[in-house]
């Protein structure tokens, strides 16, 4: 599974360059998204060219980010920044590579940004739990390139959380 | 419904009427007051020449830009991107756009096809963006924010299948009067009405609710008038309409459809609202008409540097290009870099400054434009503009407020979420995996999109390289210091949506940057 998870991954890194998007077809298997839409287990199905396995799966709402496997927490959620291999990226700023990362030796720092957040990016203890938080941290410390023993727990989610948190659904505008 | 008591029955109303949503708004906005924008800005007095360096050509750059050379500054403008305008960002057919990560689209629009990924209408109230629209000869029309016979749809209501918002709100609004007129007429809310009061307010709620004589909302063909028929009164034989049946208000309430009935109402979303014709950069555009030729493009600010004689400024070549590193010196700097970005950059800005700067996080958005051969929401559905509101990650569906009843293909807004799990989760997407989900989605709400869809493009916020985000996030001015924000540092004064009352409106940008170059200016003029 987790082979397979992460060639799909990479597939889709792969295919990113699509530009014909008038080429993609809306063959959805309604009882695939309806299953995934409520958390429900999916069997593997074939997957479409430009469709990762985790993207064609993905839950959302109040099932989006239920699982505690951390290698599907990373890539259906810290990915997005981060990028799948954790290399990161530039722009007109950048976002750190977490691939062969020495911040990544001790959990107690990616776990006091993932609950909390720093600088531009959000915090994501409102909606992960303390098991949650570990899954991350230990996949961060023992893959993209990190060889770290993991030493995350879940005491130490619990007390890098802020008394009052802020909800991140709250909308300013909309 | 008898059982129902008043506590959950104002309550109900108070959140149909998005009681949250105008908290927010109202504190936000400084309640329904006058906006701060007064009109065209004067700078009175001569700066003597003094050069002011702009970092950003968005709409606050650009603003300042304009400004401030009209008030007799020198002005240099550095953009990072290859075009003016920031977020005021359209996409349009033949365009190419490369996220981070390194996902490239190419816009497979119809020409004349677009979508806004940023802003994309314009409240009537936001004086500044709508004078400058005037001044700078941006023609507008409307943006059509309400259609009542556009959906509200939610997957566990009506088995799935999407509600005309004008039956739900009608019904919705029939059954609450009729409650409220039954609470009244029993003497139940004698406390808080007068004997006075009481048949004016029995005859408003007749009126509001379209109850009959006896206080009731039922079938019939005065509540068809505002729900809808069975059978449109029609012309010649067989032409008297037939009254269409009510939803029972269990149902209605159960529904929960009412949540989507207060966004309207908001003072943000009042009819009308407008769009810029052809685009959002449209507003870009006309801005870059008087300033262009003061902005260098493709430059990457890589330090910020000010001291008691001026501001020095390095940047490179944001293409890659080479050409090493230049410098632009000037006496003041307006810095419209968004703190996502400028966090990162060398600068020596005030220890207060720099500690919002550095924890100011950023929000995401995901925005999905589709285009597909035919409008079948207008040709099937009867569907001109508006938008349709569902609970499902797409959130909206907005359809386009422009080209009515023409032949060929046409752009919808077919995703727009706004912070939250669902942002991050298109944000981990490839591009071609969001359009997909935004058809999967879509496609319950339309089954027409399975055989008319033509082409997509997606944009997630957090991976825009030149922003990171969609806007800057304010959890408590007062704790992390917005007025330490704001402040002219020395000789750099910050400014953008990040920095007023009103984010991720253009409004906002503009207000911002009209007050940091007034404070500047009298810096300059009176010491």
């Amino acid at each position: 599974m987790k082979t397979a998870l992460v060639t799909t991954v990479f597939l889709g890194a792969a295919s990113m360059a699509f530009a014909q998007s008038a080429e993609l077809e809306t063959d959805a298997d309604t009882d695939t998204a309806q299953a995934a839409e409520t958390g429900a287990e999916v069997g593997m199905k074939p997957q479409v060219a430009e469709m990762s396995e985790i993207a064609d799966q993905a839950s959302f709402g109040a099932a989006g980010y239920t699982s505690t496997d951390g290698e599907a927490l990373y890539q259906s959620l810290c990915a997005g920044c981060h990028m799948p291999d954790g290399s990161g990226a530039v722009g007109a700023g950048a976002y750190p590579a977490l691939r062969e990362n020495q911040n990544l030796e001790f959990a107690a720092y990616p776990i006091t940004l993932i609950v909390n957040g720093q600088s531009a990016m959000p915090a994501f203890g409102e909606f992960l739990n303390d098991e949650q938080v570990v899954a991350i941290t230990t996949y961060l410390q023992t893959h993209l390139g990190n060889d770290y023993t993991p030493d995350a727990t879940a005491e130490d989610v619990a007390l890098s959380r802020p008394v009052d948190p802020a909800d991140p659904n709250t909308a300013e505008h909309e | 419904m008898t059982d129902m008591t008043r506590r959950r029955l104002l309550g109900m109303i108070g959140t149909a009427a998005g009681s949250s949503a105008m908290y927010y708004a109202m504190t936000a906005m400084g309640h329904a007051a006058p906006s701060n924008y007064t009109g065209p800005i004067k700078l009175d007095g001569d700066p003597k020449g003094a050069k002011v360096l702009v970092l950003g050509a968005g709409l606050a750059g650009m603003t300042a830009a304009l400004e401030l050379r009209a008030a007799g500054y020198t002005v240099e403008v550095l953009e990072y991107r290859e075009k003016a305008g920031g977020r005021c960002w359209t996409l349009r057919s033949g365009d190419e756009y490369t996220e981070l990560g390194g996902a490239k689209q190419t816009v497979g629009f119809s020409d004349g096809n677009y979508i806004n990924p940023g802003p994309w209408r314009l409240p009537h109230h936001h004086y500044a963006v709508m004078d400058y629209c005037r001044r700078l000869n941006v023609p507008i029309e409307p943006f059509i924010q309400t259609n009542y016979n556009a959906y509200v749809h939610r997957g566990d209501a009506f088995d799935g299948k999407p509600q005309r918002m004008g039956e739900i709100l009608t019904d919705y609004r029939g059954h609450v009067s009729e409650l409220l007129a039954k609470a009244v007429d029993q003497g139940k809310l004698d406390q808080e009405v007068t004997a006075d009061d009481k048949e004016l307010l029995l005859e408003s709620l007749r009126r509001f609710g379209v109850l009959d004589d006896q206080n009731a909302y039922v079938k019939s063909l005065d509540t068809s008038g505002y729900r809808g028929y069975d059978k449109q009164p029609g012309g010649g034989v067989d032409a008297a309409p037939v009254a269409s049946d009510l939803n029972d208000p269990q149902q209605v309430i159960q529904s929960q459809l009412w949540r989507y009935f207060s966004t309207h109402e908001s003072l943000d979303h009042w009819a009308p609202m407008f769009q810029p014709v052809g685009g959002m950069d449209g507003i870009a555009k006309g801005f870059e008409r008087e300033v262009g030729d003061l902005i260098t493009y493709n430059a990457k600010v890589t330090s910020l540097k000010q001291d008691d004689s001026g501001v020095t400024v390095t940047w490179e070549d944001a293409t890659g290009a080479g050409g090493g590193t230049n410098t632009s010196t000037a006496d003041y700097c307006v810095c419209t870099i968004p703190f996502s970005v400028l966090g990162q950059i060398d600068h020596n800005l005030s220890p207060g400054l720099s500690g919002v700067i550095s924890s100011m996080f950023y929000n995401g958005s995901t925005k999905v434009g589709l285009e597909f051969k035919r409008r079948f929401w207008e040709q099937d559905e009867q569907i001109y503009g508006g938008i349709t509101y569902t609970d499902q990650a797409i959130s909206q569906i907005s359809y386009p407020s422009t080209g009515y009843q023409s032949d060929g293909p046409a752009v919808l807004l077919g995703a727009y979420t706004w912070r939250g799990t669902d942002t991050f989760k298109f944000n981990a997407m490839q591009p071609a995996e969001r359009i997909k989900w935004a058809l999967r989605m879509g496609e319950k709400i339309h089954p027409q999109y399975r055989d008319e869809f033509k082409a997509g493009v997606a944009v997630s916020w957090h991976k825009v390289p030149w922003v990171l985000g969609c806007s800057g996030v304010w959890e408590d001015r007062e704790a992390q210091g917005y007025e330490e924000a704001i402040k002219i540092d020395n000789r750099v004064v910050c400014a953008g949506e990040h920095l007023s009352y009103i984010p991720a409106w253009q409004e906002g940008a503009i207000l911002s940057s009209l007050d940091a170059i007034s404070r500047l200016h009298d810096k300059v003029i009176n010491g």
